[in-house]
C-alpha cells in the first residue's frame, strides 16, 4: 500500500500540492490526471522522493519513502524530460541503469530499443524529442521496478510509438505486476489502461476512483431543450450544450433503469460520459 | 551495484586517459626542457602537484552536476550517493597523493641516472615523500570538497545563492593552498604557519565545508538542471 498523508509542496508562497491524503493499494495501473500546473508532477516528485514534501508523509508498505534505501530502490520515476546528460550515448544509460537497478531486463531493454527504432550509439543530444521520450519508456519498462512512475513519459512521440507503448505497457504489466502510475493529458488514448483514476486540481485531491466506477457515474442526455430541461431538474449538471431545439446536458448522476424507460418515452437519449469528459467536467465545475 | 563501484566504472575512461595524457605532457616538458639545460626544478612537481589539483576540483563539480541526478533517478538515496562519494573521493585524492609522491621519486631517480639534475633539483629523500604526500593529500581532499560544494549551490539554489555557496565552497582550497601548497622545489609556498598548524586549520576548513555539503545534498531536490 502507499499512502500520502497530508502532503504538501510549496515553492516559496506557491503551492503546487496541497493537503494531499492518498492510499494506493499495489498491484494496479492508475492515471493520475489534472490540468496544466495542477500539481501532478510535484506530487509524483514527492511520492519518488525526488523532493521531500514540504508536509506530510510519502509511505510505503509501511515504511517512510523518503530517502528510504529499500523504497527508492523499487521506485522508478521518468519525467517527461530524459533525465541524463545530452552527452551520454544511449547504450551508456542502458548500462548504467542495468548497472543499479536490481530487476534490470537487459534483454528487454534491447528488445524495447529495437521496436522504438533507437540507435544505442547515439548520444542523448542526437535524440529527437519523441526518441528522448521513447528511451524514457524503455527505462521505465525495463527496471521492473515495483512502483513504475511515467510522467507524460509520450511527449513527442508519434501515434505508432505511443500504440507500441501502451501495448508493451500493458503485456509487460501483465507479465509483471507491479503498481504503475501514469500522468497523461492524452486521457481518451491511455484510459483504457487505467484501473483507477487520480484526479487532482489546483493542487488537490479532486478524485481518486476505480475507472468504470468513474465512467458509469455521468450520463449525457440528449433531446428537445424543453424535455431535457425537465428531466435534468434537480440534478448535478456538468455541463451543457445547445443546438437548435436540441440540448444535451452531462450530469454527475447515474439513472436508474426506470428513470431511463421515463426518459427515452419522452423522446431522451442516453450516452455514457468518457474519462475525458468526466475529467473535463469536473475539473471546469471547480473553476 | 554499488555507488562506489559504479562511479570507479563511470570515472574509469575519464581517469586512465587523464593520467596517461599527464605523465605524457611531463616527459615531453621534461625532456625538451633536459635537451637544452639541466633541471633546478621538479616538472612534475609543477603538472602534477600544482595544476591537476584543478583537475579534482573539476571532478568534484561533475560529480554533483552531472552524477548526483543519474544516480538518484536510478534508485541511489542522496546518503548512498554522499557514501559513494566519499570513497570515490578518498581514494581518488590518496591515490593522487601517493602518485605524486612516486613520479616525484621516479623522476629525481631517472635525472640522476642521466646525470640532468641541476643543483638546485629538490631529489627526492624519505622524509621529503612524506611532507610531499602530506601535503599533497589534504590539498587535493580540499580541492574535491571545494568542487562538491561549489557544484552543489548552484544545483540546489538560484545562481545568486549559488555564487554565494561558491564563494564559501572554495574556501578549503584557497585554505589548502595558502597553508599547504608547494611549490616547484616541493617546498610549502608560505612558511607560516608551521605544517602542522597549517594541516589542522586545512583539514578544520574542508570538514567545515563538508558538513555544508552534507547538510545540503541530504534532502535536495532532484531538478532537471541545475539553478
Amino acid at each position: 500500500m502507499i499512502e500520502l498523508r497530508g502532503v504538501s509542496v510549496r515553492y516559496g508562497s506557491t503551492v503546487a500540492v496541497e493537503g494531499v491524503d492518498l492510499d494506493l493499494p499495489t498491484g494496479k495501473i492508475y492515471g493520475l490526471l489534472g490540468r496544466n500546473g495542477s500539481g501532478k508532477t510535484s506530487l509524483l516528485s514527492v511520492l519518488a522522493s525526488f523532493r521531500r514534501p514540504s508536509s506530510g508523509k510519502v509511505r510505503v508498505d509501511g515504511q517512510d519513502a523518503f530517502e528510504n534505501p529499500a523504497v527508492m530502490r523499487q521506485t522508478c520515476f521518468i519525467r517527461d524530460t530524459l533525465d541524463t546528460n545530452e552527452s551520454d550515448k544511449v547504450r551508456a544509460l542502458i548500462r548504467f541503469a542495468g548497472w543499479l537497478r536490481p530487476n534490470w531486463d537487459a534483454d528487454y531493454a534491447a528488445r524495447l530499443l529495437d521496436l522504438f527504432e533507437i540507435n544505442p550509439r547515439k548520444r542523448a543530444s542526437s535524440l529527437s524529442r519523441g526518441q528522448k521520450s521513447a528511451v524514457g519508456v524503455v527505462l521505465g519498462l525495463a527496471a521492473r521496478a515495483p512502483l513504475t512512475i511515467l510522467d507524460e513519459t509520450y511527449l513527442g512521440m508519434d501515434a505508432v510509438a505511443r500504440t507500441a507503448f501502451y501495448r508493451e505497457l500493458l503485456d509487460d504489466y501483465l507479465a509483471h505486476p507491479r503498481t504503475i502510475i501514469m500522468s497523461t493529458h492524452l486521457i481518451e488514448e491511455v484510459a483504457g489502461l487505467f484501473e483507477r483514476v487520480i484526479i487532482i486540481d489546483r493542487g488537490r485531491l479532486l478524485l481518486h476512483e476505480e475507472t468504470d466506477e468513474l465512467r458509469g457515474r455521468g450520463v449525457t442526455v440528449t433531446g428537445p431543450a424543453a424535455a431535457v430541461d425537465t428531466f435534468v431538474a434537480g440534478r448535478t449538471v456538468l455541463g451543457e450544450q445547445s443546438l437548435g431545439g436540441v440540448r444535451a446536458v452531462t450530469l454527475d448522476w447515474r439513472p436508474e433503469p426506470a428513470e431511463v424507460s421515463r426518459g427515452e418515452a419522452a423522446g431522451l437519449t442516453f450516452g455514457p460520459v468518457g474519462v475525458q469528459d468526466m475529467f473535463i467536467h469536473l475539473t471546469e465545475a471547480t473553476r | 551495484m554499488s555507488v562506489t563501484r559504479a562511479l570507479f566504472r563511470v570515472y574509469r575512461p575519464i581517469i586512465f586517459p587523464f593520467a596517461v595524457i599527464l605523465v605524457a605532457a611531463d616527459v615531453i616538458a621534461t625532456v625538451a626542457v633536459a635537451a637544452v639545460n639541466d633541471l633546478g626544478f621538479s616538472m612534475w612537481l609543477v603538472l602534477g602537484g600544482q595544476a591537476a589539483k584543478y583537475w579534482i576540483l573539476v571532478v568534484g563539480i561533475i560529480l554533483v552536476a552531472m552524477q548526483l541526478r543519474q544516480f538518484v533517478v536510478n534508485g541511489a538515496t542522496r546518503h548512498e550517493f554522499l557514501a559513494g562519494v566519499a570513497v570515490f573521493g578518498l581514494v581518488l585524492v590518496v591515490g593522487w597523493a601517493v602518485a605524486i609522491v612516486l613520479g616525484h621519486g621516479i623522476e629525481s631517480a631517472l635525472l640522476g641516472a642521466v646525470g640532468k639534475r641541476a643543483p638546485g633539483y629538490p631529489v627526492l629523500t624519505a622524509g621529503g615523500a612524506l611532507r610531499q604526500f602530506g601535503q599533497q593529500l589534504p590539498i587535493s581532499l580540499a580541492y574535491l570538497v571545494s568542487g562538491l560544494t561549489i557544484a552543489i549551490g548552484f544545483y540546489r539554489w538560484r545562481a545568486w545563492i549559488g555564487l554565494g555557496v561558491m564563494l564559501g565552497g572554495a574556501v578549503p582550497a584557497f585554505v589548502a593552498d595558502w597553508l599547504l601548497g608547494f611549490n616547484e622545489w616541493g617546498g610549502l609556498t608560505h612558511s607560516v604557519p608551521p605544517y602542522p598548524a597549517g594541516l589542522a586549520l586545512s583539514l578544520a576548513a574542508t570538514g567545515l565545508v563538508a558538513w555544508g555539503f552534507h547538510r545540503a545534498i541530504s534532502d535536495v531536490p532532484i531538478r532537471r538542471t541545475a539553478g
